[in-house]
């Protein structure tokens, strides 16, 4: 027979073996397969998002207004571009408003021209009342505030000349983009820009050129020398988003591209400012961060696989060993070794890759986003790679094994057995270096904020460093290193201790044979161990970046679910009563959100009920200074007038708790401000649904009482079911009425930052249950090669007269240690991988988190999958013992 | 083949029996028949050496009489039982209590010390004789490997510490397979002299297998097996 030949025979002779390193193989190259597959979308949806904040894609500064038309009406034809629209800003000095003899006045601000037509596309403010219209201006919320216009109000803006013409207010807007849309462009755009205007007006072009254009004045000139207009024309653009494709750094490089194309179209006359670019710039920079926090979420599990695959090939030294004689025998040297083993490890590798794909496709729907299909060039790659990875494991395998058994077989031919040193890494104390290093880096991590830089705007923006990584991936490695070396010998050295001296019991055998096994068993216990610790450092970090995920949302939103009445109306008493009945609702607390002045500033007012506020959405400790939520809480409800601020104000104002505050309120009886006087109770960071810098929080009931004030615009409604059914509850309630309600399902993909941005639950679910399926092989596997290694031990002891329940001993003594010393392992690795994966991602969350999230379900069957799979691998074990074939086994000794 | 005589009343306490055993390997083409009916009758306190060439099946005829192997027609019995008729827990008792082996080559427990391989047979056969391992190990000149595991002993010395242990079981039957095949000469005398001053001593019932005829004369009785027929 060819020598060719045994290589495949060997492994249809031996098919458990076999089918047990396809598996193992197979299992790590489908995860591995879904990782990059993962990658891929999440970063595709990195750029998505980001793009999808950017309101104003490209500016592009022109002379004048004409030419502001003409541009963009041929830019709006071109290729790619969604919609480019014609628009100006300009400044003015202030704005007065007089109403019932009362003159309400507001400081400089900006003049936004823009076209009735002109949201679409570009969305950098949104309409709250009104609309735009051709013979009347917008007002941006603060202003309307301040100048307590109302649409249909007259109002005067004064401009650079002190010219005041007459305005009609036709709607109140937001403006989400007044960086954007008030930034210099071109030559003007040099050094830092100044902050955006809060007081905005937004004029149509035929308002603006006939009523304010004239009155502006001339040209300023800047520091530089350049001369800056009183009114910046401009075209901006938004670009279709079927442009940007993968991965933030490919979507520039093709944003970039095109930006050319269109600027060599219209040469010299367009030079664009390019937002949509630089956000996705920044994106770019995250992204590396994000596939790093992929792929140390899963490489710990393909690496995991590949080592079981390791165990497998390598299990049954004793079988091998006689393969080896057996090849040997028939004239076999070192080349037909080495060929017989690729040829075996091609087989497998062959097997385990057609697995591997064909499980990662399956997995696909389950983790990535419905509407993302990999290109037929991703996939190739990511099939070509799953391919050398599973023919360098497979062979690489094979090839280890046959080398240990021709070690084996050298070493049985020589008179005294060779010196066996100790390994590099273990001389060079890589294991200690790595632990040390680990807590290095983590130390300065924590010391310097090295891990995460949230921008000073509170822009969920996060610049982290791929170096904080090394950290838990150095621990990871340290320990594992550690309990190579340390392992065996703890083991061995207890188990003889507790073996005590000589007796003829069970229990001392048992433990002497786990003493001289130990080397074994430890290999087992620290690759089952370092596997669950992997499940369990992902599921708890998935856990707690879910639950994150949600405080994030909620914190934005407030509740659960969200509902505030129409523009100028509130929620009676009964609505109020009726939305606590609506089914889901578990509780619902009102409020108002209003306005306050702290001196010359507006602030966000949150009047809340202060009884039921906590019942109805999460008010973490860590949103509070100096107490707790909850005595705050009770300090509101005793104190009427008292008032929680912000830390911003009480340092700007130098405010101490008990100090006399007197705002001022908008009395909504008589449309003008008065001044209201509270007492502070406390500081307060965060609260829901408020703004990150500057608010307030005072009692409903007294704010409704100064302010004349109808009841609460706002509800706040925990669910107890899933928020959208609620939410529909109670929009279904209110829907009469009028009213915006929202849930925080829908403000999940809203609020979270363009790294937050990425839905881990797929890759998490997927690797969770990879983990708790190799969890349960692992072991099985385990007690199946015990079996199989100790067959000629098990053969002897049957042959001597032992009992079956005596030898089912020896194998469940291991499984059992092995499972249970895995486990205590894991639960001490895996909490303090994800504490430190945590610690190093806090400021991603917005709050940081508090505590981990357990995932007890999870856990319980983790740990359940781990203890079927001791008791499936026992009872296999103990059938293979049961039916062993005595005779053939000792013969073959 | 008899050796000895029957007792009275045609019993056979004591007596190990092959009775017209025949054992066959694998089916049709690739069969391979390793005994042919063969029939051998131990009385209690024989010295039996089966001597034949490699593969002519002295190791199978030993397995079917220490119950390792069912033979596929006649049958063994021990103490007047058919082995077949026992179930698992009784033939592992029987092996416990009654018969040993010492195979060849390496046939100890590899995760013991030399003590506890000893220990290990005595637990496995009930034996509660105090300082039973200290006194065999002694007896046997490995006072001083109490703690060696069995890679730790020469070859010499891994085969007095496997009649040792055989001997820590009490057996009434020592079934010996090849036990000099990986011994020098001297050390081959050494070990046969040791079975020998044991069956003396003991009065058990030895049967060795071998295909050493310088082993088969320190029998008192010698059967020749060739292509698995057994003939004296």
């Amino acid at each position: 027979m060819p020598l060719f030949v045994y290589g495949p025979r060997y492994l249809a002779l031996r098919p458990l073996r076999t089918v047990a390193q396809v598996l193992a193989i197979g299992a790590a190259l489908s995860l591995l397969g879904s990782v990059l597959l993962f990658v891929q979308s999440s970063l595709s949806t990195m750029t998505s998002a980001s793009a999808a904040r950017v309101t104003v894609d490209w500016q592009a500064p022109v002379p004048d207004a004409d030419m502001a038309a003409r541009l963009s009406a041929a830019l709006a034809h071109h290729r790619g571009i969604e919609e480019s629209q014609p628009a100006a800003v300009a400044g003015f000095r202030g704005a007065s408003h007089t109403s019932g003899g009362t003159v309400s006045t507001a400081g400089s601000g900006g003049i936004l021209v823009v076209r009735p037509d002109y949201l679409g596309a570009l969305r950098p403010f949104h309409l709250l009342r009104g609309g735009l219209s051709a013979d009347g201006v917008v007002l941006s919320q603060p202003l309307a505030s301040a100048l307590q216009a109302r649409i249909g109000d007259p109002v005067q803006v004064q401009l650079a000349n002190g010219a005041s013409p007459p305005l009609r207010v036709t709607g109140i807007v937001v403006v989400d983009a007044a960086d954007l849309l008030f930034q210099p462009l071109g030559p003007a755009a040099t050094g830092a820009p100044p902050a955006p205007p809060a007081e905005v007006v937004v004029v149509p072009p035929g308002l603006f050129s006939t009523s304010i254009a004239p009155l502006l004045g001339s040209p300023a000139t800047g520091p530089a020398g350049v001369s800056t207009p009183p009114v910046q024309w401009q075209v901006q653009a938004q670009v279709s988003r079927s442009i940007l494709k993968g991965d933030p750094s490919a979507a520039v490089a093709e944003l970039d591209t095109f930006r050319h194309v269109i600027e060599r179209s219209f040469p010299g006359q367009l030079g664009i400012t390019d937002n949509l670019a630089a956000q996705l710039n920044t994106a770019a920079e995250q992204a590396l961060y994000a596939e790093s926090l992929f792929i140390f979420l899963a490489l710990p599990g393909v690496v995991i696989s590949l080592a079981l695959a390791y165990y497998a090939a390598a299990a049954g030294g004793e079988e091998e060993r006689r393969y080896l004689a057996l090849l040997r025998a028939r004239g076999a040297d070192l080349r037909d070794l080495v060929v017989t083993a690729v040829t075996q490890g091609g087989l497998i590798a062959v097997g385990a890759w057609m697995l591997g794909i064909a499980a990662a496709r399956a997995a696909a729907p389950v983790i990535l986003p419905g509407s993302y299909q990999p290109s037929t060039r991703q996939v190739e790659v990511a099939a070509i790679a799953l391919l050398l990875v599973s023919l360098l494991s497979a062979i690489g395998a094979r090839i280890a094994a046959v080398t240990l058994a021709r070690r084996r077989l050298v070493a049985e031919s020589r008179a005294v057995a060779p010196r066996v040193g100790r390994p590099l890494w273990q001389r060079l104390y890589l294991d200690l270096l790595a632990l040390l290093g680990a807590a290095g880096v983590f130390a300065i991590d924590r010391v310097t904020g090295l891990s995460a830089v949230v921008t000073p705007d509170s822009n969920p923006t996060v610049a982290l460093s791929i170096y904080s990584f090394l950290a838990p991936t150095l621990l990871w490695l340290g320990v594992t290193l550690l309990l190579v070396r340390i392992g065996s010998a703890i083991l061995r050295r207890t188990a003889a201790a507790l073996a005590g001296a000589r007796s003829r019991s069970l229990r001392r055998f048992l433990l002497q044979s786990t003493s001289r096994r130990a080397p074994a068993i430890n290999r087992a216990m620290v690759l089952i161990g370092l596997l669950l610790s992997f499940a369990i450092s992902l599921s708890l970090f998935a856990a707690t970046y879910q639950q994150q995920s949600l405080v994030d949302a909620q914190l934005t939103l407030g509740a659960d679910v969200v509902a505030t009445s129409p523009p100028g109306s509130e929620f009676s008493e009964k609505t109020l009563a009726a939305m606590s009945k609506v089914p889901g609702a578990k509780a619902v607390s009102a409020l108002r959100h209003t306005f306050a002045y702290v001196g010359p500033d507006l602030q966000d007012m949150f009047a809340i009920d202060a009884t039921s506020i906590g019942t109805a959405t999460t008010l973490r400790d860590s949103y509070v200074s100096g107490a707790r939520f909850s005595q705050l809480l009770q300090r509101l409800r005793a104190t009427p007038d008292g008032i929680l601020v912000s830390q911003e104000t009480i340092k700007d104002y130098g405010l101490a708790t008990g100090d006399l505050l007197k705002l001022r309120l908008l009395d909504e009886h008589t449309g003008s401000y008065r001044v209201v006087s509270f007492h502070v109770l406390g500081v307060v960071s965060e609260f829901p649904a408020a703004p990150k810098d500057s608010f307030l929080v005072a009692n409903l009931g007294y704010v409704s009482s100064q302010t004349n004030a109808a009841g609460p615009d706002t509800v706040f409604i925990a669910s107890r079911t899933d928020p959208p059914q609620t939410a529909a509850g109670v929009r279904e309630l209110i829907g009469s009425a009028g009213g915006v309600v929202r849930d925080i399902t829908g403000q999940v993909a809203l609020t979270s930052s363009s790294l937050t941005a990425v839905n881990l639950s797929g890759i998490s679910r997927l690797e969770e249950v990879f983990a708790v399926l190799l969890a349960a092989a692992s072991v099985i596997l385990f007690a199946i090669l015990t079996t199989i290694e100790r067959r000629r031990e098990f053969a002897l002891m049957a042959a001597m007269g032992t009992r079956l329940r005596v030898m089912g001993s020896f194998l469940w003594t291991e499984a059992l240690l092995v499972s249970a010393a895995s486990a205590m392992l894991a639960a001490v690795l895996g909490t303090l991988l994800a504490v430190m994966l945590i610690a190093i991602l806090t400021h991603v969350f917005d709050p940081p988190p508090e505590f981990l999230a357990l995932p007890w379900s999870y856990l319980l069957l983790l740990f359940a999958a781990t203890a079927a799979g001791t008791l499936v691998g026992g009872l296999a074990g103990m059938t293979a013992l049961y039916r062993l074939q005595l005779s053939p086994v000792l013969r073959a000794g | 083949m008899t050796t000895g005589v029957p007792m009275p009343g045609g019993e056979e306490r004591g007596w190990l029996v092959a009775d017209r055993v025949s054992l066959v390997y694998g089916a049709g083409e690739a069969a391979i028949t390793a005994l042919r009916n063969v029939t051998l009758k131990l009385r209690p306190g024989a010295f039996v050496a089966l001597r034949g060439p490699s593969g002519s099946g002295k190791t199978s005829l030993l397995h079917c009489l220490g119950g390792l192997q069912a033979p596929t027609a006649g049958q063994v019995r021990w103490d007047s039982r058919p082995l077949r008729a026992l179930d698992a827990t009784a033939r592992s008792a029987e092996r416990g209590t009654a018969i040993s082996y010492l195979f060849q080559g390496s046939n100890l427990l590899e995760t013991f010390t030399a003590e506890q391989n000893l220990a290990f047979a005595a637990y496995v056969a009930g034996n509660r004789e105090p300082s039973l391992e200290p006194a065999l190990l002694s007896r046997f000149g490995l006072g001083s490997k109490a703690e060696a595991i069995p890679d730790e002993l020469s070859g010499g010395e891994q085969q007095r510490l496997a009649l040792a242990r055989a001997l820590a079981q009490q057996p009434r039957v020592l079934l010996a397979d090849e036990p000099t095949a990986h011994l020098d000469s001297e050390t081959s005398a050494a070990v046969l002299a040791l079975i020998q001053q044991v069956h003396r001593e003991t009065g058990m019932t030895v049967v060795i297998a071998t295909h050493d005829a310088r082993v088969a004369e320190r029998a008192v009785e010698v059967f020749e097996m060739r292509d698995g027929v057994l003939s004296q």
